[in-house]
């Protein structure tokens, strides 16, 4: 059967880019190069079966590809672990991880690879709201979540979650949870496996910044600030993203104006300390103003990509929608007719082919299989 | 539209009179046309390509122009028969690769990549694609002639990192 011909790298890269995720995992065992191209982002951008936004409505789950034209495809359910459930309530993006928030516990899905992992809440807790995932520099995986318990059903308790031990212990932060910085938005962003949100403390005069949590000393304490003048504005869209996976994003829209702002960090490495985060202003979208997208549910999904801003938003009526922003120009909106259902909760998603993380004991019982 | 035939040579020495409207589906015999360099009694000469498999680049791109050529007739054509339509070039395309080895494939594909076909280029890597899905690594390089410059300790650390894969 061996072809005796070598084929062109270009043409086993367009055949491979046609292959089922879930096989390319298993063909890294192949060769270093085939390893190598596997872990390779343009590769996995451009491959036929990306994604980049996930959306879910009461009843259907949407992936949104843009490579570059717009396919809305719906996600089956058959993922082992989430077909008898329900929809998840809410989304948290985790890299190539989402974080899905179930009426009982949580799942870790990755999408791309249909594999999903689930996390069971401890017995006593209740309304679990999960925060990210992060990883220490061990390599093992951690999410942080708060709960509140059956006893004392106003006080809010930050949990973090082992992967390694699969357990659930409490975080005990200095005068606990009710009394730290409150979050922006509560799905964190995690950058270099620590996990990172817009927080702010006073709610009189609120000067944003942001908050790190340190996966390996599971400590909380303020980063960075937020690029000058980013101040609380009611209803102004504020979103924090990584970006080119080793800095940080921001995009804001005024409300009042329907300005919208990129802003790029200096690199975050983990020894960096605050003073040594510096934001640069990397694209500014502010006319026609007749034609700027209103990113009205304020926190807009998005990522960028070859000097582009690619934003999911939904619009005053409740539909899903599409921009695709350049400097100070609106490339492209494009309305989501197939997503049906009003208000689709949604997120952005990057692609890869890192299994989810399991706990020791699950892995032991894989080897044995 | 002109129904000129031109010549096409084989590396073998074969030759096969092709419509050009069908050749320009290449690329490169495109442009040859372009800048006349095709001289009418004279096979266009292709190094890189056997009788065998030059047969069925014929085929698929005397298949492709009759689609093309309905495509601007039928403009207003109903979404109904679009779909139709869509499906049988499908159907043929299936059918085409179907009866092929992938000895073949890799083959059409060479010459596809030659000749600069996109569409081709396409339909062969999604039909090799498909091929090797559920085949195992072992397989896959024996298929693509790849020699495995692992160590068999760093194939086995991949392995269990992604045991659930393997499974």
């Amino acid at each position: 059967m061996a072809h005796e011909e070598k084929l062109p790298w270009e043409l086993t890269e367009e055949i491979l880019s046609r292959v089922p995720p879930k096989s390319l995992v298993r063909f890294k065992t192949i060769c270093k190069p085939w390893n190598a191209l596997f872990h390779d982002k343009t590769f996995i951008n451009n491959h036929k079966m990306t994604f980049r936004f996930i959306l879910a409505t009461k009843s259907k789950i949407y992936s949104v590809s843009i490579n570059p034209e717009i396919m809305v495809r719906e996600l089956t359910l058959d993922t082992p672990g989430l077909e008898s459930h329900e929809i998840p309530k809410n989304f948290i993006d985790c890299n190539e991880f989402l974080l899905c928030e179930m009426d009982k516990g949580s799942v870790v899905w990755n999408p791309w690879l249909k594999q999903t992992n689930w996390i069971e809440p401890e017995l006593k807790q209740t309304r679990m709201v999960s925060y990210g995932i992060g990883q220490n520099n061990k390599g093992s995986y951690k999410i942080v979540a708060s709960c509140t318990q059956k006893e004392e059903p106003t006080k809010r308790l930050l949990k973090i979650h082992d992967f390694a031990s699969e357990t659930w212990k409490d975080h005990h932060s200095e005068g606990g949870a009710s009394n730290g910085p409150r979050l922006h938005a509560r799905s964190g962003v995690s950058l270099n496996g620590n996990l990172y949100w817009v927080t702010y403390y006073d709610m009189v005069e609120p000067l944003y910044q942001v908050t790190k949590f340190n996966s390996s000393s599971e400590g909380f304490f303020k980063f960075c600030n937020l690029p000058s003048g980013t101040t609380y504005v009611v209803k102004d869209a504020l979103v924090l993203r990584v970006f080119n996976g080793d800095r940080f994003s921001l995009l804001k829209q005024c409300h009042a104006t329907k300005k919208i702002e990129i802003s790029v960090s200096s690199k975050i490495n983990n020894h960096l300390n605050c003073q040594g985060v510096e934001w640069i202003k990397v694209m500014e979208v502010s006319s026609p103003l007749n034609n700027l997208p209103d990113l009205v549910d304020s926190h807009p999904s998005y990522f960028i990509e070859d000097k582009r801003v690619v934003v999911c938003s939904c619009d005053q009526t409740g539909r899903a929608w599409i921009y695709v922003l350049g400097e100070n120009k609106v490339i492209s909106k494009t309305r989501l007719d197939s997503v049906v259902d009003p208000w689709p909760s949604h997120c952005s998603f990057t692609p890869g082919l890192v299994p989810v993380p399991r706990g020791q004991r699950e892995e032991l019982a894989e080897l044995q299989v | 539209m002109s129904s000129n035939m031109i010549m096409l040579k084989s590396s073998d020495g074969a030759s096969f009179e092709i419509e050009e409207a069908a050749a320009r589906k290449s690329k490169i015999i495109a442009n040859m046309i372009e800048v006349e360099c095709v001289d009418e009694d004279k096979a266009i000469p292709l190094q890189n390509v056997t009788g065998n498999i030059l047969a069925l680049v014929i085929e698929y791109c005397n298949k492709h122009i009759v689609d093309d050529d309905d495509d601007v007739a039928t403009e207003e054509a109903s979404e109904e028969e679009e779909e139709a339509k869509k499906k049988k070039v499908d159907d043929w395309e299936a059918e085409f690769m179907n009866s092929m080895s992938l000895e073949t494939m890799f083959e059409l594909l060479l010459a596809a990549n030659y000749l600069n076909i996109k569409s081709l280029i396409d339909l062969v890597c999604q039909t090799i694609a498909n091929n090797i899905k559920d085949k195992t690594p072992e397989e896959v390089r024996k298929i693509f002639s790849i020699e495995n410059d692992f160590t068999p300790e760093e194939e086995e650390e991949i392995r269990k990192e992604n045991a659930w894969a393997f499974g």
